[in-house]
């Protein structure tokens, strides 16, 4: 296995279905003679010509537009967002006709296309450029979400969303692309609708998915060393929901927390807890609590931007409380 | 051939438009497309068209005037066709394939008249109700689901087990279909008629699943399980003093896990301590409990009887049955209700005894109670104002003579009848008893077992109470309480001599009976005993 | 009345009979549409064709009928000039299992895709954006298809129209922009709300080929969108077509059109496409009234029996509900003639495989890149 950033497993991933089916094709702002804004689609221009790799005007709805289309005559588009703030132009192609499509035409179309691009919090870009807007496409029939945390599940990921029948959305880290992680070669597949313990533990379960993963895992590893045992289950997909998973992790610990770095309200952790609630109701011993995402617009000043995301202090505070034992 | 125009629904809502003016008359040719009247709908101004080329041979509706959506404003047809008058008011016959007249203008919710709904309504299917199981039933507790959700049922299937007030009794469907969601969960309380479960229709099971995990409200705790609960306090003497308070306020704090925890184990709360937050009794407590008291559940009653120095053991909260429950409610009810008068005699029982001896050599067991219902069966025979139930403005007048028994089963009692006791014979009567009282101890009666007759015979007599005064039953007009049969010392004949007597005493409901009629009845009933031959005419 | 066509005729009697039935039953369908729309038979929004049939049936008859075709939501009468059974349209508009899309789209949702109709769609000018998408996909399988894109004049002001009308052009995708103008979006007049309100302009500023035509006129209509079609298909990129039409009746079945007069209506009646066509063969003794006639009839009868099977379908089954909504691995795509009818549906569009297919097109050939980034002293 080699240790590539989590750019270069994208990147290893597209570069290997684009080989493999000669249907698939990308195109996005800046992906070619530019190298991808942030660098995914590096060497594929070279590699695979400017039918298959194309430079998008700056038309987010245009485009997209274009790439349904070609996805309802059988190719297989993958469509970059340069962010997904700015897919939030092109929703109107994504919501009303990708996730419709099957249904409105009563099962003759389907839609194989995969909309992907980094999302959640930049780095002192203020409020337009940095929202993790995973809930709003969590929202829709029609869709799958993809959020991965580590290089190998983007890989893995990446390459079954390419392959599957349906529009799926593949929200990236923004702030993940230069990490580094384990990513086994060539024929990797994570499977969508499969979530994933990434940490074994006994006294509470926390919930989470993509960046948030690690402020997860570095609390983790203090709670450790005052003997809570903590077990993180890293959802990966958010469309359908791992209900199994969600419930298993449960009933063995007792105790959950969700973190999200999106928004409180209405937001895929509120649906994770009503599952835990709903399912699992006989097996908690304290109520769920969430980490989330302050409840405002994300502001420039660093200490404002550092306050507004969840971190590792907050989720061991979150965790003391559902152990009861707060203060201690 | 003539055919109706029809006012069409020209806007989502609409349900009726004004004729405002006809652009056409009668004997015009149009063709189809045509605007042939303006209409004012609800919204706006709009042109009705004819959908067919002809003549307008007949206007129905005159400007100025309303017509409902559907109904035929002109009538279309060949030139020089004739339009009868009959025809023209109503369009009896339309074309074949004309659609029917929209007889119910519902435009926003057209009800296509060729297909009944599938599955009978979208949203949650068919209802399954609480069934009323006997006729003082208000609620019934879900006992059992005998269909999972996913299940197919038929119509007639038992689907479910329903503990009434009287009897433990099963719920049928009445549809085909999928048991889609569950509503009533186990041990859970419905009222008669609100829905328990929903049926989907073939194939829609998956329809409803997703409201299958609706939210269940913490079951009400099978009464069996707290019985173990008792030990608690012997085992763990260093809880002792502080425990059975685990809440200011008294309400007793639990996560939902501690709760399931002490349930599956016997484990009674109440004697645990909880180490949450304002006391909340969590897993780790349970856990700590069970340690400290091994195998507690098992040594139950004589862990209770040990119970250490100075620890005076709490009562055990135990939630009412619903027959409890009822039983309650109707005693209360009852006794203010219905004035009661009571009318006391000795009997004889010598030679009524002596029957049970000619019974048990003809191998055929015959109890002192059986003896009395047939007794007070011939006796309401002889005294029809006797037999007699008010129910509202009417007095029923039995015309069959039923006698209802006191069956006494584990928390409370029932009442099974007796029908036509004054025809049967004493071994009938006496098999018919043991089925029904064993049945009831079974809660196996059927409703209609239970239900009827104007009088009940209660016997506490093997118990050995001499007499005794009973509440009435009804509707019910009289209940017969009965005593134990002792020698006593008796004057007859100036001599005193020893004879099996027995008390009986009648409680009459007086707004139907008087005191008068109650004597007469307990003197027949009291000669009958006495003399039993007299049971054979 | 057509003008330099009387001359003598170069269409065929069968072309002609052909675009006249497509019209009259375009004509009649969406009459007794209206009508069952009246009977509260079929609901929510119906936009009636009346009027515009001239469009659809010239354009039909101008392309092959296996380039791709879609549409907005006045959507029923286009899939009918395509060939689609007009009892399973009837059956979608009144909601029942028999419709192309077992009910769950409507009339604002026709699919077809066995005859090439990639749908309505209910947001205006959505379908713009999808048409270069599937013409884009032509040109990267190298095939000589090309697609057609019905729109109204009102979706020329939505952005994905400008959107894509850049890209279609720079990449020179083969499609046939048509802007059906029948000069209202809902109940604004376009010269109201557009700055250039002869839409087919807007191409100008792409260096897009544009013209306007006589909506009106069959046979206009079948003339320039023959020798668009011919110049789209050569890979000369797209052509931005504005069919000066008009819809006889109002927006959709609620709208009184007050906004207009009756004046304009009468007026505009008077060039009602389908007896014009008539006139036109009659003058040329291409065919004689009886034949009309009969055609007339089997059409009426055609309509007939679509709303008797509409009316008998039954609705969906709640199962339904489930189905459609996400493809499961190997589920099939549904062909809804085959699924209704039962018939063999042979003609179902079919892909080649990512082994299959090779991509030789370049959207933007590297030498020419290179000289472009030499010129400049650029270093790659």
């Amino acid at each position: 296995m080699a240790e590539l950033m989590y750019r270069e497993a994208l990147n290893q991933a597209l570069a290997e279905e684009m080989e493999r089916d000669a249907n698939v094709f990308l195109i996005g702002e800046e992906v070619g003679r530019y190298q991808g804004a942030f660098k995914v689609s590096q060497g594929l221009l070279d590699k695979f010509g400017s039918a298959r790799i194309i430079d998008a005007p700056i038309s987010e709805l245009g485009f997209t537009g274009l790439g349904v289309g070609a996805a309802m005559v059988g190719l297989r588009p993958v469509v970059e967002m340069m962010t997904w703030n700015f897919a939030i132009l092109a929703m109107d192609q994504i919501v009303n006709n990708a996730a419709k499509l099957r249904h409105m035409s009563g099962g003759q179309l389907r839609c194989p296309i995969v909309f992907r691009g980094p999302g959640g919090a930049g780095g002192r870009l203020s409020s337009q450029h940095s929202q993790a807007l995973e809930a709003n496409y969590a929202h829709f029939p029609g869709l799958k979400v993809i959020a991965p945390a580590t290089p190998a599940d983007a890989k893995g990921l990446l390459k079954a969303a390419i392959r599957d029948d349906n529009p799926v959305i593949m929200i990236e880290g923004e702030r993940l692309y230069a990490l580094k992680g384990e990513v086994p070669e060539g024929e990797h597949i994570v499977p969508i609708g499969k979530a994933d313990v990434k940490r074994e533990g006994k006294d509470v379960s926390i919930i989470t998915w993509s960046r948030m993963y690690y402020f997860v895992e570095e609390a983790a590893k203090q709670l450790e060393a005052e003997g809570i045992s903590v077990e993180i289950l890293d959802l990966r997909t958010l469309r359908p929901l791992d209900e199994e998973a969600i419930l298993a992790t449960v009933r063995k610990t007792n105790r959950a927390i969700v973190v999200e770095e999106g928004w409180p309200l209405a937001g895929v952790g509120a649906q994770v807890v009503d599952i835990i609630q709903s399912k699992a109701f006989d097996d908690l011993d304290a109520p769920v609590v969430r980490v989330t995402g302050l409840d405002v617009n994300m502001s420039y000043a660093a200490n404002l931007e550092n306050a507004i995301q969840p971190d590792a202090p907050k989720i061991i505070a979150a965790v003391k409380k559902v152990l009861y034992r707060e203060g201690a | 051939m003539a055919t109706p125009i029809q006012m069409p629904s020209l806007s989502p809502t609409m349900k009726e438009g004004k004729i405002v003016k006809w652009l056409k008359k009668e004997g015009d040719k149009v063709s189809s497309g045509e605007a042939i009247a303006e209409c004012e709908t609800d919204k706006s101004n709009l042109e009705i068209e004819a959908y067919d080329d002809g003549y307008l041979l007949k206007i129905v509706v005159p400007e100025g005037e309303m017509a409902t959506v559907g109904a035929p404003i002109a009538i279309l047809g060949a030139k020089g066709e004739k339009v009868d008058a009959g025809g023209a008011a109503a369009p009896a016959a339309p074309k074949a394939e004309a659609p029917k007249p929209a007889a119910a203008p519902a435009p926003a919710a057209p009800a296509p008249a060729a297909q009944p709904a599938a599955g009978g309504g979208g949203g949650d299917g068919i209802p399954v109700v609480m069934p009323a199981l006997s006729p003082t039933m208000t609620e019934g507790k879900l006992v059992k689901w005998l269909k999972k959700e996913g299940d197919k049922v038929s119509s007639g299937q038992a689907i479910a087990e329903v503990e009434t007030d009287k009897s433990n009794l099963e719920v049928e469907a009445y549809d085909d279909g999928v048991l889609a969601r569950i509503v009533v969960q186990e041990g859970q309380m419905a009222k008669v008629g609100a829905p328990i479960a929903f049926l989907a229709g073939k194939g829609g099971a998956k329809a409803a699943a997703p409201a299958a995990q609706a939210p269940a409200p913490a079951a009400a705790p099978k009464a069996e399980a707290p019985k173990a609960a008792a030990p608690a306090p012997a085992q763990a003497p260093a809880a002792a003093p502080k425990a059975a308070v685990s809440t200011p306020g008294g309400r007793l704090r639990a996560s939902p896990l501690a709760k399931r925890m002490a349930r599956e184990r016997g484990l009674d709360l109440s004697q645990v301590q909880g180490s949450g937050p304002l006391g909340r009794i969590v897993k780790s407590d349970i856990e700590k409990a069970l340690t400290q008291a091994p195998a507690a559940a098992a040594r139950a009653p004589a862990a209770a009887a040990v119970a250490a120095p100075g620890v005076r053991p709490e009562p055990k909260a135990v939630p009412v049955t619903t027959m409890r429950k009822v039983i309650a409610q109707r005693m209360a009810e009852v006794k203010p209700g219905v004035p009661h008068f009571y009318l006391s005699v000795d009997v004889e029982m010598d030679a009524a005894l002596k029957i049970r001896e000619e019974a048990k050599a003809l191998e055929s067991k015959v109890s002192v109670n059986d003896i009395i219902v047939k007794a007070s069966a011939m006796a309401l025979r002889r005294y029809p104002k006797m037999n007699v139930s008010l129910q509202g403005d009417t007095i029923l007048h039995f015309e069959t003579v039923d006698v209802g028994i006191a069956v006494a089963i584990e928390d409370g009692l029932i009442t099974p009848i007796i029908r036509d006791a004054d025809k049967k014979g004493l071994s009938a009567i006496s098999a018919e008893a043991r089925d029904l009282a064993e049945r009831a101890r079974k809660r196996g009666l059927k409703p209609h077992e239970y239900t009827g007759g104007s009088l009940t015979v209660s016997n506490l007599g093997m118990y050995g109470i001499d007499s005794f005064i009973a509440v009435i039953n009804p509707p019910q007009a009289a209940i017969l309480a009965v005593g134990s049969v002792s020698d006593k010392v008796v004057v007859r004949d100036g001599q005193m001599v020893v004879r099996k007597l027995m008390t009986v005493t009648l409680s009459g409901d007086h707004r139907v009976i008087d005191g008068a009629i109650g004597a007469e009845y307990l003197r027949e009933l009291k000669a009958l005993l006495e003399h039993p031959m007299r049971l054979l005419f | 009345m057509f003008g330099g066509l009387a001359v003598a005729s170069k269409y065929s009697k069968d072309l002609l009979l052909t675009m006249y039935r497509k019209m009259y039953l375009m004509r009649r369908f969406e009459e007794r549409a209206g009508q069952q729309y009246g009977l509260g038979k079929i609901a929510g929004f119906c936009h009636l064709y009346i009027g515009q049939e001239a469009v659809a049936a010239g354009v039909e008859e101008a392309i092959r009928p296996d380039d791709y075709m879609l549409s907005g939501y006045r959507d029923h009468a286009q899939p009918l000039a395509r060939g689609s059974d007009a009892g399973m349209v009837m059956a979608e508009l009144f909601g029942r299992t028999g419709g192309y899309s077992k009910g769950k789209g409507g009339s604002m949702h026709i699919f077809d895709i066995e005859h090439h109709f990639y749908g309505g769609y209910g947001i205006v000018g959505a379908q713009i954006g999808l048409a270069a998408g599937m013409a884009f996909a032509s040109r990267y399988r190298n095939e000589d298809r090309i697609t057609v894109c019905y729109f109204g004049d009102a979706a020329a002001n939505q952005g994905i129209f400008h959107e894509t009308l850049n890209m279609a052009v720079k990449w020179k995708l083969p499609v046939l922009y048509i802007c059906e103008n029948n000069r209202y979006g809902m109940g604004t007049a376009i010269a109201r709300v557009a700055a250039v309100p002869e839409i087919h302009k807007r191409g100008e500023g792409y260096g897009m080929r544009h013209e306007a035509v006589d909506g009106m006129d069959v046979l206009k209509m079948y003339e320039a969108v023959k020798d668009a079609a011919a110049y789209i298909r050569a890979g000369n990129g797209p052509v931005l077509m504005e069919a000066n039409t008009y819809r006889f009746r109002g927006h959709s079945m609620a709208d009184p059109a007050t906004y207009r007069t009756k004046q304009e209506v009468e007026d505009e009646r008077k060039n009602d496409p389908i007896p014009r066509l008539k006139d036109y063969t009659l003058k040329q003794k291409l065919a004689k009234e009886e034949e009309f006639d009969a055609i007339d009839e089997e059409v009426k009868a055609q309509v007939d029996a679509a709303v008797k099977f509409a009316d008998e379908s039954p609705e969906p089954d709640l199962s339904e509900l489930w189905k459609d909504t996400i493809v499961e691995e190997g589920e099939e795509d549904v062909r809804p003639r085959e699924r209704v009818l039962g018939v063999k549906v042979t003609k179902w569009p079919k892909y080649p495989s990512g082994q299959e297919l090779k991509v030789t097109w370049d959207l933007e050939p590297r030498e020419q890149a290179e000289k472009a980034d030499k010129a400049a002293g650029l270093k790659r």
